[in-house]
């Protein structure tokens, strides 16, 4: 448990930075205008015979600035951990200590982890209330897996940035590697899916019905696993909009797309902690 | 049990040899001035010490076990002071103190060890403003927490004036009088000099000599020069050409001055008095520090 030293002073240090001040309070006032939008604007929103939305509708509906935001948060929080205390000579501070190299990596993400939830769980909260004031009521297992599920996306961000962190010795790199991280998963991903349709399908306009594969590429990215898993875990959403009456298969389940999280949150971390591990410093 | 033993010790980046074959024994209790040139490899040696850096080739032993495979042993028992050592800027100065405080389980006062290091006036301050001087300071003080069996420390006096280095010095010798023993690196000689029972001199990777700085000087045959003023210069001086040793007599009248080489001072003296020659004054004359070092890290001394 000594890495939790570690990551108490990474969170006293690290939450003394303004500028992730700035960004918190730009990510909170971003999901706050959001929803603030879809609940005054919700009626161009759902077709007119539907039925008015629901407290659920707001929540999915906040997901994707959630998904979009989350990960630049968790990439800025995190790229500098490591490759920063390289750079001004403290990590040898750090490492003269009774620390292992696992030990820093752990406590520099749970610390950074830390820093990362206070303004996701602020949002939430923000979030919870006004729904509660101005759409409806909700259950709070419901939320809870919700904000779950959001902690655990946006801490698959973190590991990403600590596992960077700890492969270069130039916090510049690490920027620039953060930057390319956020344009794969959030930008190429689709395009590189639509690149994968043409080459199968000979189109770049997804077919109906939508093939299995291309759904399953889809979740294989962060955001796409996130927004699976949030809505199959949810009672009463159809992710697939009824393409299977019965469940989905296995591979294309909630349970699927939680594994898809659980494995972006490990493997890049662990495959930077064996290189890590035995590098000279 | 010695507090550190390197043997066969190699480290290459690429082409060039950082440290080449060292064997290096600290004892306990000791405090070890570790010499040499800016590039001789001392910041390698001491990285691999901490298995910062990893060796291609030989062992490090620190009580007797290898840093790698026993980290927190090891490091529980050894403060630090890192080459370049760099602060947390938006942390204070006693929060650094109190991180390492809980980081080795100590029970400790942070601030007794900043008034230690005399910079107890800024530990509320934060850390990134302050200056080279200041950080060495807060670094000492880091390193001293929970009197640790072995303090390495990497150019301590960095960014010291000559106060803060004195100072630097006192705080080394009282931890060896307190049963620590003291490994640290420098490439000026007078600064280790003044405080330093056993020095080695790393040029290129390897260590060229290691000895007391009396013993280093004798081995190069730099007795020093003694001068003495007599009342018969010619006299004293054939008196003085027969000691054995001797590399070198000039006269003046009533001084002579003698390049006492191998031989002892006091021979010396006595080979005069004996003379019947009556002896004034005598001062000695030794090799400047800088020339000692100079000598051993420029000439060829394989």
């Amino acid at each position: 448990m000594n890495w939790l030293t570690i990551a108490r002073k990474e969170f006293s240090d690290a939450s003394r930075s303004l500028m992730l001040w700035i960004v918190s309070a730009l990510f909170i006032l971003f999901a706050l205008v959001v929803m603030g939008a879809y609940i005054i604007f919700q009626e161009e929103f759902t077709p007119p015979d539907a039925e008015p939305g629901t407290a659920v509708d707001v929540f999915l509906f906040v997901l994707s600035p959630v998904g979009l935001f989350a990960p630049i948060i968790a990439l800025l929080v995190g790229y500098k951990a490591i490759v920063g205390e390289r750079e001004s000579g403290s990590l040898k501070v750090l490492l003269s200590l009774p620390y292992t190299r696992l030990d820093v990596m752990i406590g520099k993400f749970i610390g950074r982890s830390m820093v990362m939830a206070v303004p996701l769980l602020l949002a939430f909260i923000i979030l919870g209330g006004l729904i509660l004031a101005f759409v409806g009521t909700f259950s709070v297992l419901d939320y809870v897996v919700i904000i779950i599920l959001s902690l655990l996306f946006a801490t698959v961000f973190v590991s990403i940035a600590i596992a960077i962190s700890s492969m270069t010795k130039s916090s510049t790199i690490a920027g620039a590697a953060m930057f390319g991280v956020y344009l794969v998963f959030l930008v190429f991903w689709d395009l590189f899916e639509l690149a994968l349709l043409y080459l199968i399908e000979g189109t770049v306009f997804p077919p109906d019905p939508i093939p299995h594969w291309f759904l399953f590429v889809d979740m294989l990215a962060p955001q796409g696993a996130y927004s699976n898993a949030v809505q199959g875990f949810l009672p009463g959403v159809d992710i697939y909009g009824g393409m299977f009456p019965e469940n989905p298969p296995l591979y294309l389940s909630e349970w699927a797309a939680l594994l898809v999280l659980i494995a972006w949150f490990a493997i890049p971390f662990f495959l930077a902690y064996v290189r890590f591990r035995g590098v000279d410093l | 049990m010695s507090p550190i033993e390197l043997r066969d010790l190699s480290k290459t980046f690429g082409e060039v040899v950082a440290v080449n074959d060292l064997d290096l024994t600290v004892d306990e209790g000791e405090i070890y001035g570790f010499l040499g040139p800016n590039g001789a490899g001392k910041t390698t040696t001491i990285d691999m010490m901490l298995d910062f850096v990893r060796p291609t080739n030989g062992t490090v032993r620190l009580f007797g076990l290898d840093p790698r495979e026993h980290p927190y042993e090891v490091r529980q028992r050894t403060g630090v002071l890192p080459e370049g050592f760099g602060v947390y800027d938006r942390l204070t100065g006693r929060r650094h103190v109190e991180f390492i405080i809980d980081s080795k389980d100590l029970d400790e006062d942070p601030m007794a060890l900043l008034e230690r290091t005399g910079i107890a006036d800024a530990a509320d301050r934060k850390a990134g403003g302050y200056s080279t001087g200041m950080r060495q300071r807060l670094g000492l003080a880091m390193a001293l927490a929970g009197e640790p069996d072995l303090l390495i420390l990497d150019e301590p006096s960095t960014g010291l004036d000559p106060n803060g280095a004195r100072e630097m010095r006192e705080v080394i010798k009282t931890e060896r009088d307190r049963g620590a023993t003291v490994f640290f690196s420098s490439h000026i000689l007078e600064q280790v000099e003044a405080v330093c029972d056993r020095v080695g001199i790393l040029k290129e990777g390897r260590l060229v000599a290691e000895d007391s700085i009396n013993g280093l000087r004798s081995a190069i045959g730099d007795g020093g020069r003694i001068v003495i003023t007599v009342d018969d210069a010619e006299v004293a001086a054939t008196a003085v050409s027969k000691v054995n040793g001797v590399t070198g007599i000039e006269t003046a009248p009533e001084q002579l001055r003698v390049s006492i080489g191998e031989a002892r001072k006091l021979e010396i003296l006595e080979a005069i008095d004996e003379a019947g020659v009556e002896i004034f004054d005598f001062r000695t004359e030794e090799l400047p520090l800088a020339e000692l070092f100079r000598v051993y890290t420029s000439e060829a001394t394989t």
